[in-house]
Order: C-alpha cells, then structure tokens, then sequence
C-alpha cells in the first residue's frame, strides 16, 4: 500500500470512528436492542461459517484415488493402476490445497468480521446518556440508525476485503506484472494459461497451467505492480516433475510482502514438492535457499543418504554485493579473473554450503562461454518435508 | 455483501474447483482403460493376422 492509499485508509478509520462516537447519543433501549442484534449476527455467522468447514473437511476425507471397480477393470485389461499414481497424487495435494485455503479464508473472513463488529458494539454501548427533550432523541436515533447503516455497509466493504473497484485496480496492475498467458521468459518452452486469480490483502495469486497436460505448471504471487514471486515447475526430458524453482522480483519497500506471498504460495504448491534453483543463484538467494529449512524444508537425499544437488553458478544480483569491486556483472553469472578473487568467492560459497549441512561439495571454476570465467557448484535441492 | 454470503461464495468456489479436480482424476484414468483397451484390441488383431 502506497503513502496516500494508507492515508486515505486513515481518513476512512477516522471518518468511522466519529460516525461511531456519535452514537453516544442513543437511548438505553436502543443500545441494548444493538448490542442483541450485534452478538446475534456474529453467532450466526460463526455456526455457518463451522458449518462450511466441516463440510469442507468431509469433502478433504473423500478419496481421489482409484475406485475398485477401476482398478479391476485396468488389471482385467493387463494395465497397472501404479502407473496413474502420480499423476492422481499431483490432483490430490491440489484438492487439498483448495480445501486448505478455503478453510483458511473462511475462518480469516469470520475473524475480521466479529473484530469489525464487536468495535461498533463497543461504541454503541460504552458511552453515557445525556437527557434530551424527547423528540430530539427520536430525530437522533433516526440519524444514527442511518449512520449505524453507513458504518455496517463500511464493515462490510471491509470483510469483502476489496471491492470490486480496488479488486479490478490490482488485478489490472498484476495483468501488467504476469499476463494471463506467458512463457515467463522462456522458461517454459509454450505458454501456460492463468487458470485463477485471488487477491488476498492487495496481493494476486494466480495459478497458470500447462494446456498440454492440465497441470498447474507456476504459481505466481504478483504485488503493486512491479514485485513477484514466481515458483516454476520443472520439466525433466519433456516430463513434468515435482520440483519448482523460483523467481522473485522485489522493488517495492512495503514491509511482510514478500514473507506473505512465500507464506501463500508454498501453502498453493504441491506437498513434498521439491525446491531447486536451476541456473544461477546470488548471495541474497543463498541466503533465503538456507532460510528454507527452518520454513518446513529438508535437503533432498537419495537412498544411500548422498545429497541431492543441481550446478549453478554465482551470479553479483545481490543488494549488498560484497564482490561489487570484483569487477563482476550485476546481474549476471559472476565474471573472475584474478585467482585471489576465486578464492574469496570460493570461501563464500563453501560456507553457505556448510550451513546447507553440505560439507563436501567442491566450488570449481569454468567457462560459460569464451568470454569470462565464473564460480559453478552444486546446490542442494530442498524438499518440502510432509506434515506430521 | 454480507459476511454469511462471502463465506458461502468461498465455499461454493472450493467446491466447484474441487468438482472439477474430480472429473479431470476420472477423465485420466477412463483415457488410461481406453489406451489399454486399444492395446488389447490391436494385440487381439495381431494374433488374428488382421489390419
């Protein structure tokens, strides 16, 4: 949120709180009658809303697995219901991410409206009664009732979250950051296809699919209109996989977006997905790669406990570049040609692996093309650990 | 909009999604039993010296 949109927010709060104050004014009866019809609605809105999430957790314990009459029907036919394993495992966690979310907003949408609410309460019963001539207090209540209705229909902009207007402004600025169809710079070799959009506290989180095989190929978490944070799902050999990788893009200086869009989108991506970064990584990146797993990630093994890894390089993108004065390319792969420069970089690199709990993975130095030489080395890959 | 219809507008979206995932797991396996019927028939046909 912008300087002036905060204010104009502050201006609203404002505007409410002296609609609110003016309520001082109602008789005893009226407060009473408020404070009933208040606490009643929230009652209500609580049992449907339990209501709803009950239903939705029923739905989350329906199996999407294969029924019995189909599994019969594919080993009568030679098949092997194995081989769908994956792909039905893939729609499952999306279910479940569906279920999750809805869950989520639901109860976030109860929670906001009871705090909303019980602020109008508050005010409305808190305050003294001056004695007033009669007729007054009747042209009072009829003004306050109005008010009372202005301020509900505030609160329940409020709860909407956005309106429609604010909605359209930021799905438009988020079109501008992701499109509804895009290769994401070449990193997918065909467009995919922007399946959902939701906008949650003035962040966009859209789903794009692959219209080849109808999976959700990148996640995407778009903010005003320049930040994103994109998770990328890796294709191996023209078959999908479970591993993303990903892009962020961050100008803006607002506090907690990038933590907010991290937090929603690893709750969209598949369970025990795999995290990897595939061509280059700066110091900025090391550092939120090592984040990761104390935000519910492992370093990926394989059966004999080896670790798993992918070669990438080092690349000078990071805000505070220690190798500014190493003559290297902001933005691309770090460009060595002294052999103490090779060294520092080295050092830095093998450190950030140490913390990856990767002690012997060797930092080398090559050429990408003829023109520079660069440090490459092997990252580890993460994997989301499932929920206990 | 009141906080009742929201929180059914939410609820009525997850499970429309979740229909669709539905259909979308049973177009898989049915195409998957209709390439193994395939097979079947084309192996039939083979054993049958049939084109």
């Amino acid at each position: 949120m912008n300087n002036e949109s905060f204010q104009n927010n502050f201006i609203e709060d404002q505007k409410k709180e002296d609609i609110s104050n003016n309520v001082e004014d109602i008789d005893k009866s009226k407060e009473s009658l408020e404070e009933e019809s208040t606490v009643e609605s929230n009652e209500d809105a609580e049992i449907f809303a339990k209501e709803k999430i009950d239903s939705l957790n029923k739905e989350a314990e329906e199996s999407m697995g294969i029924s019995e009459p189909e599994e019969n029907t594919i080993v009568n036919l030679d098949g092997d219901p194995k081989e769908l394993e994956n792909e039905i495992k893939l729609i499952d966690n999306e279910k479940k991410n569906i279920i999750d979310r809805a869950k989520k907003s639901i109860q976030e949408l109860v929670e906001k409206g009871l705090k909303k609410l019980s602020i109008i309460t508050k005010k409305t019963v808190e305050h003294p009664n001056e004695i007033k001539e009669e007729s007054q207090i009747n042209e009072d209540i009829l003004n306050i009732d109005n008010e009372n209705k202005e301020i509900k229909d505030d609160v329940s902009k409020v709860v909407t979250e956005n309106t429609s207007e604010e909605v359209e402004g930021i799905e438009s600025k988020i079109d501008k950051i992701i499109g509804t169809e895009t290769t994401f710079g070449g990193k997918f070799e065909y467009n995919v296809i922007r399946e959902s959009l939701e906008i949650i506290d003035e962040i966009g989180y859209a789903k794009f699919k692959n219209p080849k095989n109808d999976l959700v190929d990148a996640y995407i978490a778009a903010f005003s209109d320049v930040d994103y944070l994109g998770y990328m799902r890796v294709y191996k050999n023209g078959e999908p996989t479970n591993r993303f990788t990903s892009k962020l893009k961050r100008e803006t200086k607002k506090d907690g977006v990038t933590k907010k869009m991290i937090e929603e989108l690893q709750k969209m991506l598949p369970e025990e997905h795999e995290y990897a970064e595939d061509t280059s990584i700066s110091l900025d990146g090391f550092k939120w790669f090592i984040k990761q797993l104390s935000q519910g990630y492992e370093v990926l093994k394989d059966e004999n406990g080896n670790i798993i890894t992918t070669e990438i390089a080092l690349n000078g993108a990071a805000k505070e570049n220690p190798f500014s004065e190493l003559g290297t390319s902001e933005f691309g792969d770090l460009r060595l040609v002294k052999f103490k420069d090779m060294k520092i970089v080295e050092g830095v690199i093998s450190e950030n692996l140490k913390k990856l709990g990767a002690q012997n993975l060797e930092v080398t130095f090559g050429t990408k093309n003829d023109n520079y030489i660069t440090a490459i080395f092997n990252l580890p890959v993460l994997v989301k650990k499932p929920k206990r | 909009m009141n906080l009742k219809t929201e929180i059914n507008n939410v609820y009525e979206k997850a499970i429309q999604d979740v229909n669709v995932l539905k259909k979308k797991k049973k177009d898989i396996v049915n195409t998957y039993i209709k390439n193994l019927e395939q097979k079947k028939i084309d192996s039939i046909r083979k054993s049958l010296d049939l084109k």
